[in-house]
């Protein structure tokens, strides 16, 4: 038998079952360096024959116990020692205390209040990578306030996590509380900002409930059984929360206080498992068809057959009820439900698989589930910046040590950015670099295939995206192909269908990392009205390069006049804003887990559909610190407007900056009127990068790129001959894995 | 006592095997240090030993190592009534295991293993399949290439993703 799949080098063949025998006696950690010999092993890891064997992370559930602040594990599985659960790599703090547990991450307390005014001190570590970082303190209540903080991490949907700290008033006479603000801290920007936006007597308490981030969203359960739903806390600082109901929720009923069920989450969808019956039978809810959904019943699971009993409830002597078992946590991805049986202090995980009980560990009451993830923290937004990058550098060795590793410093604060553009007789892609080109990255896009008819089509945040091919074809089919000259990786999108004739297509790529590693291409198709020259969108195909396919949002309504052929369009929280070329905002939501997208619009501002000077004055879209921003030629193109659109989604536009163009050129006239009325303006924007301060201008005439300093208020050239240039700015992350299906039997080949 | 220990000694536990390599070296044991091999156990219970066992995949010099492994741990299960023997045996087989196979270069070290496979002896497989997995423990995916003459077939860009979504593991 010859071992074709991962052999051990020339002389030393094993066949793959013996090779895996070795693979899976390794340590995780050296399991995964193996991975990164050759491809045969790494091929071993997504074979779902093997993946049972393979040396696997740790899981476990953390606890502490009351007289000591140590912190340990109850592993799951073999302890295989490559993970430093008990946190001895943090700083020697007193009074630590393990707080919440999230996707890998672990939330502590330290210190104690005794200064004044009270403050509280969290630090988030991951035992995996031995990271950690300490939150600025937050300041509470001097008294009369109880606090439930918690951890929200979910790497599939942020690089980024939050600590949110609830504080609530207590009414011990009438046995209530109240959330009256709550502190969140984002590690984007490594602040505090406060949520104080809840009504007084609320009634909502979150205070040891179980909670799930999902989508960018936090569900909390509540002391009263039901959901609390925080959203828009990730990019604004406007977060806004809604109440829904817990299947099966009885105010009433005498059970509510010892039949809580536990919330949790399945693929993307949030589930409920909640004892029944007296504890006899653990139900399983999804709730299906979120935002507008309802709890469906999935599963009845058997606690009498489990157990082996059929009495679970107490009466004890004041008439309070209790059952013989909690449940402490959900892995429902994995099948398991963890319960915690009182009589016994017993950690036990329930298998939805086999129906048995197994037992992790006696004797304690409060246990955190822990997942490692191996991934490091981001660097916080403003790591962007050169200076705070150097300070972040020394805040522990882990952060040190990726200034000198050569794998994450390709990651780190470059200074190469530039403009991407194709002269019309080549098909070569160029670049007019911002700064002394390094030569690091190949922007000629040597490292395509040879594609005939390449065109450069768009680009956003480092990928580029260019049309491939002529639709001689029957029927018409657009080739696309998506890559990043940084990391010199492409993806080919497969085709997709153009209608035969008499429309046009905008194509826009939109890519944020951080708010999605994935990137999506909209294919705009716009229907053109030759006569009275306007165009409206019919239908956009959609591609995710979560799934790898394009799918169509096709609900438009007709005689719609939105074009967004040739416009600016900025992805901002999962939420692509287009200019369209009648200066309004074409908004398109929920694109990126459903396919259910939504579109709105709202004005641009100092959009006056009567003006003369729309068509030469027209500004460019941009955003800044996750606040969308429109830049606008005024008073004839000697001014700049810059408004930024504060508070959304209910925000409205506000001027932050006049820039003096005329100041910059050197004169007063700007506009020039043809022998037809018609009015042109000498310069036009072509790009904003307003993190960086700059706005990048096009001047007609001398055909000549120019970059605009908010800061110093000078222009500078960048190149001169052309007119239709790409921003680009290099980003180092290799394109994500499509999401593999996690049913083995559809991976099964 | 001493005469079943005689018996014990002229039978072996029954009768003498004769193991033929593919080289055609002939090896004589006992039927108990010959049962460790599971493979061995079933053609025994079989009765299809009578004219030695051919094992075509296994060289002479390698099925020396095994016999004399299984001499070494036929004791085993011969001693195990008799505590204070046990004990003194399991330190002496502890150091002739280590010696063993800490001797070995490496393709010899995989001849062995596909042997204790073939002849299905899970504590000898047990034992190469961790040397293995030890001289791999901690080393760079760099030095087990070296260690296993192992090619890297990743292009750069593989490389450089794999390692990326690694990253944690080469931190020390």
């Amino acid at each position: 038998m010859d071992a074709d799949s991962g052999d051990f080098g020339s002389g030393n063949k094993l066949p793959d079952d013996l090779t895996l025998d070795v693979l899976s006696r390794l340590p995780y950690k050296s399991f995964c360096r193996a991975k990164c010999t050759c491809t045969g092993w790494l091929s071993f890891s997504s074979n779902p024959h093997y993946c049972d064997k393979l040396p696997k992370p740790l899981t476990g559930f953390l606890y502490q116990k009351s007289d000591s602040s140590a912190i340990e594990v109850a592993s799951l599985c073999p302890d295989d020692r490559s993970f430093d659960t008990s946190l001895s790599f943090l700083p020697r703090y007193e009074w630590l205390e393990l707080t919440d547990s999230c996707n890998g991450l672990v939330l502590c307390k330290y210190g104690r209040n005794t200064s004044s005014p009270s403050v509280a001190n969290f630090v988030v570590c991951n035992p995996a990578t031995r990271q950690w970082m300490e939150l600025p303190e937050t300041l509470l209540e001097p008294e009369g306030h109880s606090y439930a903080t918690k951890l929200a991490f979910d790497p599939s949907w942020s690089p980024y996590f939050y600590v949110f700290n609830f504080e609530e008033k207590r009414n011990p006479v009438e046995r209530w509380a109240c959330i009256s603000k709550v502190a969140i801290f984002s590690s984007r920007n490594s602040t505090w900002f406060m949520d104080d936006k809840w009504e007084p007597s609320n009634q909502i308490s979150v205070d040891c409930q179980p909670h799930v981030l999902l989508g960018g969203k936090l569900f909390l359960q509540t002391s009263s059984c039901r959901v609390l739903v925080i959203d828009a806390f990730h990019n604004t600082e406007q977060p806004s929360h809604w109440i829904f109901d817990l299947p099966g929720y009885k105010p009433t009923s005498p059970m509510v206080d010892c039949l809580t069920g536990y919330l949790g989450h399945k693929s993307g969808v949030l589930h409920y498992v909640q004892p029944d019956t007296g504890g006899r039978t653990l139900l399983v809810w999804a709730r299906d068809g979120y935002p507008h959904g309802d709890w469906n019943l999935k599963h009845r699971l058997s606690m009498s057959d489990a157990f082996g009993q059929d009495i679970f409830l107490d009466e004890h002597f004041d008439g309070f009820l209790s059952c013989h078992y909690d449940i402490q946590s959900l892995d429902l991805e994995r099948g398991l439900v963890f319960l915690c049986h009182f009589a016994a202090e017993r950690l036990l995980s329930y298998s939805l698989s086999t129906g048995k009980l197994t037992k992790i560990r006696d004797g304690l009451r409060r246990y955190l589930y822990y997942v490692p993830n191996c991934s490091m923290f981001p660097a916080k937004e403003t790591d962007k910046d050169q200076d705070s990058f150097c300070r972040a550098k020394c805040t522990c060795t882990g952060w040190l040590s990726f200034s000198s590793n050569p794998h994450y410093c390709d990651k780190l604060p470059k200074p190469l950015t530039g403009f991407l553009y194709q002269k019309s007789d080549s098909s070569a892609v160029e670049v007019a670099s911002l700064c002394p080109d390094d030569g690091s990255f190949d922007t000629s896009l040597s490292f395509l295939p040879r594609y005939e008819w390449l065109e450069l089509t768009d680009s956003c945040n480092g990928l580029v995206l260019c049309k491939y091919g002529r639709n001689t074809s029957s029927p018409s089919v657009a080739h696309f192909v998506v890559c990043n000259p940084a990391t010199r990786q492409w993806m080919e999108l497969p085709e997709t269908l153009l209608e035969p004739e008499g429309d046009s297509y905008a194509t826009k790529l939109a890519f944020d990392p951080s708010w999605s590693p994935y990137f999506y291409v909209f294919n705009f198709e716009e229907k053109r009205n030759p006569v009275e020259r306007w165009a409206c969108i019919s239908k956009v195909a959609i591609f995710s390069s979560r799934n790898s396919t394009w799918f169509m949002d096709d609900k438009w309504e007709p005689s719609n006049q939105i074009s967004v052929d040739c416009q600016p369009h900025v992805l901002l929280g999962g939420k692509l804003f287009l200019q369209t070329s009648s200066c309004r905002v074409l908004v398109i939501d929920a694109f990126d887990n459903t396919e259910q997208p939504s579109h709105w619009i709202f004005d641009l501002p100092g959009y006056k559909p009567t003006s003369p000077m729309v068509d030469c004055l027209t500004g460019y879209l941009g955003h800044k610190s996750g606040v969308l921003h429109y830049v606008q030629p005024d008073t004839g193109g000697r001014t700049l407007l810059v408004w930024a659109r504060d508070g959304y989604p209910h925000g409205h536009w506000n001027l932050k900056h006049r820039l003096s163009m005329s100041d910059a050129f050197g004169q007063n006239i700007f506009l020039d009127e043809h022998f037809d009325g018609f009015v042109s303006c000498h310069y036009d924007i072509v790009s904003l990068d307003l993190e960086r301060g700059l706005v990048f201008l096009c001047h007609f005439a001398a055909e000549r790129l120019l970059s605009y300093s908010l800061s110093t208020g000078k222009l500078t050239k960048i190149r001169d001959g052309l007119r239709r240039y790409l921003y680009y700015v290099p980003n180092c992350s290799m394109f994500p894995a499509k999401e593999t299906d996690k049913d083995q039997d559809v991976s099964e080949p | 006592m001493a005469a079943a220990a005689a018996e014990a000694t002229t039978d072996g536990g029954g009768k003498m095997i004769i193991l033929i390599s593919a080289d055609g070296k002939r090896f004589e044991v006992t039927e108990a240090v010959a049962s460790q091999s599971q493979l061995i156990s079933n053609m025994i219970e079989d009765d299809c030993t009578e004219n030695g066992v051919r094992l075509p995949n296994v060289d002479g010099d390698i099925l020396t190592m095994v016999v004399d492994y299984c001499n070494m741990h036929a004791g085993d299960a011969a001693a195990a009534g008799d505590t204070m023997k046990a004990s003194s045996t399991e330190e002496e087989l502890k150091k002739f295991d280590a010696e063993l196979v800490q001797a070995l270069e490496n393709p010899v070290l995989f001849k062995l293993i596909l042997a204790a496979n073939f002849l299905n002896i899970k504590s000898l497989l047990d034992m190469t399949c961790q040397r293995v997995a030890d001289m791999m423990s901690g080393k760079t995916p760099e030095q087990m290439r070296e260690t296993f003459s192992i090619e890297n077939d990743f292009t750069p860009e593989e490389e450089a993703a794999i390692r990326q979504e690694n990253a944690w593991a080469f931190d020390d």
